[in-house]
């Protein structure tokens, strides 16, 4: 395992033809809401997925993704891109409040989801059954290891929060959808 | 920067009777100083910065297979090494992408420069939520 940031472009999406089978989860992407009289591209979902499901659960949690290309130039894209920099031979991590996007639609444009632009929107307000894109499972651990180093700067590796995840949907009894092959044990 | 060597050595009785002048050439040149005892070179005298530079040629040295792939690969990698060394590769997302998904790469440092300390395993142990709720 490469312990990569991110996954390959092809490995993001549940494609379109299976999609209806995921129930939405933390991860995916929904149509950009209008915050403050602009339109946002697309917004991707951080509230934790047991919660989604909940009736008491009034607004959701959802950042915004920007296309890279608002970004002012080539390197800034590249740090999101790889999410790490490498400098006098040091590896560091890199603008750890972005999560690279490939496109999800055949005539889209890379993104990213910004962690700095997080808002909570009334339920109401979102079209959750319109979802633009699943994530698969992978990629939400990917999605989640990353969240947690950017929330709480926990430098933890990719298969330890695969592993995790794994066990919390073995535990859970409300668990819908298919399920990844390494959850299945 | 290379690490220069003074030619001439510096034996034991003059390193212990003269080490503040030994001390100073040392810093003066910014050479490092072979030591030796009975003409055998036991030690070097290194001016301030020499360890850093090791350090970082050490660091280097790790480092350059993964910037020689990304070369290799067309990826984009952010990096300044080969920006000081003016290798410019422009920016195709899915090379970066593609390189960067697939090639192991140990971090060293957190965003603020922090060391990358990697967190120990622990065994996963589920915890059933209590559906008790409250829409606050």
């Amino acid at each position: 395992m490469s312990d990569a940031w991110f996954l390959q472009a092809d490995e993001y999406f549940v494609p379109p033809g299976s999609a209806e089978e995921y129930p939405i989860r933390q991860g995916d992407l929904v149509a950009g809401p209008e915050i403050a009289g602009e339109r946002w591209v697309a917004a991707q979902i951080v509230h934790p997925t047991c919660e989604l499901a909940k009736s008491s659960v009034r607004s959701i949690q959802l950042v915004r993704v920007r296309p890279l290309a608002d970004l002012p130039d080539d390197f800034m894209r590249s740090l999101v891109v790889a999410g790490y920099r490498e400098s006098g031979g040091e590896r560091r991590v890199a603008v750890a409040h972005t999560f690279f996007l490939p496109p999800w639609k055949a005539d889209g444009e890379p993104c990213f989801a910004n962690f700095r632009e997080l808002v909570a929107l009334p339920r109401e307000e979102l079209e959750l059954d319109q979802r633009l894109a699943a994530i698969t499972h992978d990629c939400r651990a990917t999605f989640i290891r990353r969240w947690l180093y950017f929330r709480f700067r926990l430098a933890f590796n990719l298969e330890q929060v695969r592993r995790w995840e794994a066990a919390r949907i073995a535990a859970d009894p409300d668990f819908s959808g298919p399920k990844p092959a390494w959850a299945t044990a | 920067m290379a690490i220069r060597v003074r030619t001439e050595t510096v034996g034991h009785r003059r390193l212990k009777n003269h080490l503040s002048e030994v001390l100073r050439e040392t810093l003066d040149r910014g050479e490092a100083v072979p030591i030796s005892n009975r003409g055998t070179v036991d030690g070097y005298l290194m001016p301030p910065g020499v360890v850093e530079e090791l350090d970082r040629a050490e660091r280097l040295r790790e480092t350059l297979p993964l910037l020689m792939a990304a070369v290799a690969s067309g990826a984009a990698i952010p990096s300044q090494t080969l920006r000081d060394i003016g290798v410019e590769i422009p920016l195709d997302w899915k090379a970066l992408n593609r390189f960067t998904a697939r090639t192991p790469v140990a971090f060293t440092q957190g965003e603020g420069g922090e060391p990358w300390i990697a967190l120990p395993d622990a065994q996963p142990e589920p915890m059933l939520e209590d559906e008790a709720d409250f829409e606050l």
